[in-house]
């Protein structure tokens, strides 16, 4: 019998290639354990049970024949259900999305099957992405494991449940606006958004385009590393995408943190922050300190326009990206009725409340005569943050925050009130407005849900980011 | 006090261009959730911009790729997959006028 709840990538590559288990076995048992947990935490949409047995069994015949396999070969993974897997239902969490299955795969999705990793199946998001608590989905609530009555946050709360509770070793989810760290904050995980561009989103159902990017839900750092080795790199399918590789050794270079820079942003530590995130965060500050790092406090006048600036740019593209769902593709009825009364019903019916009040603001922000006092007047900010952050880094390597401003919270707390939903992105939103690579470590708590501390790199520096969270979380 | 920009008469004219069908029931809530979220975003116009020149004219070392044609089958069956009313090649879709 294995524990599932202690495996991580590298454990569980270990146990593959000392035969200790087959990757079979192991496939079997994440299945087992998913049909009787899953009830309760509500993690998956779909399950891809032949397909990965299959998998699995392909990676045991390597593994017989002495063939030498992969870090991910034989990992079981899950996806969130807006990156497209071919053959599988991909519904973005949406009704307009009920009934699509993807006729080929996202380009990470090559990436990952190349490596060998065995996809579990498709979790629960918010529908298209929109939301921070994974409540929106069109399909179902999923739970936080730490605590069932508590939201798993979001987008990608399907893909963070399922990892902190042990329904698969590591996911995939995308972040817009912090739908990666902020979940793996409240799930009391490690959670990365690589810099724009490191990873293709080819096959990524688009929320804003200008801010999207895929990123994972892993345990450790080391697991984070590996994941982001398999899945960057240019794509010709995905124009932003640039020549950028990662190695997982990288991560091990640093043996001290002497002669780095951390930066601590003076304005996410004001008096608005609740005072035991801020002890925590300053407990967690000292070991970097003890590790050899210097600690210097670094001003970003205006990272606090990142918020409504996001909330401009996200809705405005997501209004454009949207409009390909017409009712003529991705529909399963026969058309009966004229062009216009088609659109109108199809979407009106399909899309939930939060998905048709993001698409509207975004038709009005860059309407005539409100174009210019808003979406130019957010990029002139979103500009002047970039600037911010470019010299920050002047005088530091990575920046320290917290990841969300409090611990994860109701289910139903914040459903009314869409503002004080969008607030719990405050301090992931910005590296997304600044193309920056972000990452949440947990930091647990006797008794309590856990917190995350964040660090944001210059871009492309994936590699100093993740060797200080490396070391920090050794030490934590 | 929050600025109402947006009212019934706004959410109806939004909801035409983006081509949805909003009940009439719901449309003051929708107001009430768009003036919240504008009344929030308006913090932007307390930030200096004058002098700000836009990144995303700049050149970027990416280059476009060039226009050749391709023989790709899977590529041109993922595109029409979606749509289920076809005739063989060919999609229907309702007369626009």
């Amino acid at each position: 019998m294995i524990n599932l709840h202690d495996l991580t990538i590298k454990k569980t590559h270990d146990l593959l290639i000392n035969k200790e288990i087959s990757a079979f076995h192991l496939t079997k048992e994440f299945f087992d354990y998913i049909e009787q947990r899953d009830k309760k935490i509500g993690a998956y949409l779909s399950l891809h049970r032949d397909e990965a047995l299959e998998q699995a069994n392909e990676i045991d015949k390597k593994i017989s024949s002495k063939e030498e396999i992969g870090m991910l070969a034989g990992i079981p993974i899950a996806i969130k259900d807006n990156i497209l897997v071919k053959n599988h239902t991909c519904t973005s969490g949406s009704k307009i999305l009920e009934n699509y299955k993807a006729t080929y795969d996202a380009t990470v999705i090559k990436k990952l099957k190349k490596s060998g990793a065995i996809i579990l199946g498709k979790t629960n998001l918010d529908e298209f992405a929109m939301g921070s608590s994974t409540e929106t989905s069109a399909f179902q609530i999923t739970k936080n494991p730490l605590d069932e009555t508590c939201v798993p946050g979001g987008s990608s709360g399907g893909s963070a449940a399922a990892v902190a509770s042990h329904q698969a070793i590591a996911s995939l989810g995308s972040d817009t606006g912090g739908s990666v760290r902020q979940p793996a904050s409240f799930c009391g995980l490690v959670g990365l958004k690589p810099t724009y561009g490191a990873v293709s989103r080819f096959g990524l159902a688009a929320l804003a385009s200008s801010l999207d990017q895929i990123g994972t839900f892993t345990k450790t750092v080391e697991d984070a590393a590996l994941m982001l080795e398999t899945i960057s790199g240019e794509d010709k399918n995905d124009n932003t995408s640039m020549p950028f590789t990662f190695k997982t050794s990288d991560t091990k270079n640093l043996l001290t943190l002497k002669g780095i820079k951390i930066g601590i942003i003076k304005e996410c530590f004001d008096n608005n922050l609740n005072p035991e995130i801020k002890t925590t965060i300053d407990a967690n500050i000292k070991i970097l300190e003890d590790l050899g790092a210097e600690i210097k406090t670094i001003s970003l006048p205006h990272i606090a326009a990142s918020l409504p600036c996001y909330y401009i740019l996200m809705p405005a593209e997501a209004s454009a990206n949207l409009a390909r769902y017409d009712g003529l593709r991705y529909a399963n009825s026969k058309i009966d009725k004229n062009l216009k009364d088609l659109y109108f019903e199809h979407r009106g019916k399909n899309f939930g409340q939060e998905v048709r009040r993001r698409i509207m603001l975004g038709a009005f922000v860059l309407s005539s005569g409100y174009y210019d006092a808003y979406y130019l007047k957010a990029k002139k900010v979103q500009q002047l943050i970039k600037d911010e952050f470019r010299n920050a880094f002047n005088e530091c390597d990575v920046l320290i925050s917290p990841t969300t401003p409090s611990e994860a919270f109701k289910i139903g707390e914040k459903t009314q009130d869409p503002v004080s939903m969008y607030l719990s992105d405050i301090f992931t939103v910005p590296a997304n407005i600044a193309g920056l690579p972000a990452i949440s470590l947990p930091i647990k708590r006797e008794n309590a849900l856990p917190y995350g501390l964040q660090l944001t790199a210059k871009h492309f520096d994936e590699k100093t980011l993740l060797a200080i969270s490396y070391l920090l979380e050794k030490a934590m | 006090m929050i600025e109402k920009l947006i009212n019934k008469k706004t959410v109806e004219n939004l909801a035409e261009l983006s081509r949805l069908d909003i009940k009439e029931s719901e449309q003051e809530k929708i107001a009430e959730d768009l003036n919240s979220i504008l009344n929030y975003i308006k913090e932007l116009e307390q930030v200096p911009t004058q002098g700000i020149n836009l990144d995303f004219v700049k050149k970027t070392n990416k280059e476009f790729r060039h226009d050749i044609p391709q023989e790709n089958v899977t590529e041109r069956e993922s595109l029409i997959e979606p749509f289920k009313d076809r005739d063989g090649k060919f999609l229907k879709i309702p007369p626009i006028f």
